[in-house]
C-alpha cells in the first residue's frame, strides 16, 4: 500500500434500516447496476450499519430503480477518496442528516 | 429419517424436510456471519438470506412488502410480543375455546378480561355468538386460523368483518395453516406464524406479519446494528420486534422451505394433505369403538388433522401401542388446548392426534388405519 491511490469518486446511499439496504442492493443488482457494500462511516450515525456504493454515472438510473421499488434512502453522498482518506459531501437527503 | 418410522405428528413439527432445506442450512453453517452487522461477505450472505426469507414469506401471504414480516423464534414468541406490545389489563379481548396455550397464556399473564367464542359438537367455532361477546372496552380479537386438535378452520372473513365493524384489532394465529392452506396477510391485522411446521423450516423460526400501520410499543430491545447512539431501536416493522442476532442459519432453512413450497405450489400440498385426511377418516369412521373429534363430515375445508379415542382407553396407552407395535408417531395428551378437552370431557383421557403432512403417503395412512383397527378390535 502506498497511501497514494488516485482520486476517485462514487455515490454512497445511506438507508435507515438494514433491510432497506439489502432490498436496495437486491433491486439495483436485478437492474444490472453494479453496487458494492461498505460499512457506514461513524459520522453518519443516523443510518444503519452498512451503506451502498455506485458509480456517479449510474445515479439517475439507480434513483429511478429505488423509487420504483419504493425504497427511499435517507441520504446520498459523494464520496471522494484520496491518499486513503474519504470525504463525504451531501448530494441529497430525505431526512435531517449530517452535512 | 428412518423409513421404519411412520410420522403422523406434523402439527407438532414437520419431521421430513425437503432436501434443499438441509443443504441450505449446512451451507449457512459454513458461510454465514452475523446478519445486518457488517459489509463483508460472510455478514452480507446472512443478511441477504434473511431478506430473501422475508420476501418469500411476504409473497406467500400476498403482502405488499417484505418489511411487513418480522422474524421471531416461533409462533409463541410472536404471540407474546404482539400481545404484550398492544394489550393492557384494562382491555377486553375476544378469543376462542379452540386456542392453544400460546394464545391463552400471554392473555392470562396480561390480565385482560376475556370472552370466548364457543364451539359446536364438531369442534367448529360458532361465530354467530360474536356480537353477544362485545363489551364497551373490547379492543382485540385473538384466535387461531385452524385448530391444532379438531382441524376446524376458522372463517376469517366473518371475524375480520366483525373486527372492522367494531374497531377491534384482529390477531390471527396461523401456526397450523400457513404453508398448508391458503393464508393471506389481509385475513387479519396481524398474523403470527411458526416456521417449523408446514413451512418446512427449522425449529426456532417464526414471525409476525403486519401490513397496516399499527403502532407497536417496544417490548423487546437491544442491539440492532443500526442507530447505535439512540436509546432505543426503531419502532417500525420489522425492527420493532427484532433485537439481537437473528437466527440466520434457521432462516436459511425457512427460506429454502418456503421457496420449495412455492415451486411445488400450495394447491398441490393442500390437495394431497386433504386426500390423506379423507382416506384416514374413511378408514376408521365405521369402527364403533373409535370416537372422532372433527368438523362435520360434509366439511371439506379442514386441516389434515384427526383426533380420536378408542373406547375408554387412555390416549397415552393408544399412542404407546401405535409406537411400540407399529412405529407410528402420533401425539397423545391434551395438546396445550385446554378448552377443547374440557368441551369434549377428555381432560383425563386425552386424545390421540394424527396429523398428516405432504411427505406422508396413502400407504402410510392405510397402515395407520390398519393399526388403529387392530387396537380397537383387540378391545372388543
Amino acid at each position: 500500500m502506498t497511501g497514494c491511490e488516485p482520486l476517485y469518486q462514487e455515490i454512497v446511499y445511506v438507508f435507515s434500516h438494514t433491510h432497506d439496504t439489502i432490498g436496495a442492493e437486491d433491486v439495483l443488482t436485478a437492474a444490472q447496476i453494479s453496487v458494492k457494500v461498505m460499512p457506514l462511516p461513524a459520522i453518519f450515525s443516523s443510518g444503519c450499519g452498512i451503506c451502498l456504493r455506485i458509480s456517479p454515472a449510474l445515479k439517475d438510473t439507480a434513483d429511478r430503480v429505488l423509487q420504483q421499488a419504493a425504497i427511499t434512502p435517507i441520504a446520498a453522498y459523494t464520496r471522494s477518496v484520496n491518499n486513503s482518506k474519504s470525504t463525504y459531501v451531501l448530494w441529497e437527503a430525505t431526512q435531517d442528516v449530517k452535512r | 429419517m428412518s423409513h421404519s418410522v411412520i410420522y403422523f405428528d406434523t402439527c407438532a413439527t414437520s419431521l421430513q424436510k425437503p432436501a434443499i432445506v438441509m443443504q441450505q442450512v449446512t451451507n449457512a453453517l459454513h458461510t454465514f456471519g452475523n446478519p445486518g452487522r457488517s459489509f463483508h461477505t460472510p455478514s452480507m450472505l446472512a443478511s441477504r438470506t434473511v431478506y430473501n426469507a422475508r420476501k418469500e414469506i411476504a409473497t406467500l401471504v400476498n403482502a405488499a412488502s417484505p418489511h411487513a414480516v418480522a422474524f421471531t423464534s416461533g409462533a409463541t414468541e410472536s404471540l407474546n410480543l404482539v400481545c404484550n406490545s398492544l394489550i393492557t389489563s384494562q382491555d377486553h379481548v375476544i378469543t376462542s375455546v379452540l386456542e392453544h396455550n400460546s394464545v391463552l397464556r400471554p392473555l392470562y399473564r396480561i390480565g385482560c378480561t376475556l370472552s370466548y367464542i364457543p364451539c359446536n359438537d364438531h369442534g367448529e367455532l360458532m361465530l354467530d355468538a360474536l356480537p353477544s361477546l362485545l363489551q364497551k372496552n373490547s379492543r382485540f380479537l385473538v384466535c387461531t386460523h385452524g385448530s391444532n386438535l379438531t382441524g376446524a378452520i376458522t372463517d376469517t372473513r366473518v371475524l375480520n368483518d366483525f373486527c372492522k365493524a367494531y374497531g377491534l384489532i384482529f390477531i390471527l394465529d396461523v401456526s397450523q395453516t400457513l404453508g398448508s392452506i391458503e393464508t393471506r396477510a389481509d385475513m387479519a391485522d396481524i398474523l403470527c406464524f411458526t416456521g417449523h411446521k408446514a413451512l418446512m423450516g427449522l425449529q426456532g423460526t417464526g414471525g409476525i406479519i403486519a401490513e397496516k400501520n399499527i403502532h407497536f410499543p417496544l417490548v423487546k430491545t437491544g442491539g440492532s446494528g443500526t442507530h447505535s447512539f439512540y436509546t432505543h431501536q426503531s419502532l417500525e416493522m420489522p425492527e420493532v420486534f427484532e433485537a439481537g442476532t437473528a437466527n440466520a442459519h434457521g432462516l436459511a432453512g425457512l427460506h429454502a422451505g418456503v421457496t420449495w413450497l412455492h415451486q411445488l405450489g400450495l394447491p398441490v400440498i393442500t390437495k394431497h394433505e386433504a386426500m390423506l385426511r379423507s382416506a384416514f377418516l374413511s378408514g376408521i369412521s365405521h369402527i364403533p369403538q373409535i370416537q372422532l373429534y372433527h368438523p362435520k363430515p360434509e366439511t371439506q375445508n379442514a386441516l389434515p388433522v384427526v383426533a380420536c379415542n378408542i373406547g375408554d382407553l387412555s390416549a397415552s396407552d393408544v399412542a404407546l401401542m401405535l409406537w411400540e407395535n407399529y412405529h407410528i408417531a402420533t401425539r397423545a395428551g391434551t395438546h396445550c388446548a385446554p378448552f377443547v378437552h374440557q368441551f369434549f370431557h377428555t381432560e383425563k383421557q386425552g386424545m390421540v392426534r394424527f396429523s398428516f403432512g405432504y411427505f406422508n403417503t396413502l400407504e402410510e395412512v392405510e397402515f395407520g388405519v390398519k393399526a388403529l383397527s387392530q387396537i380397537a378390535r383387540d378391545r372388543m
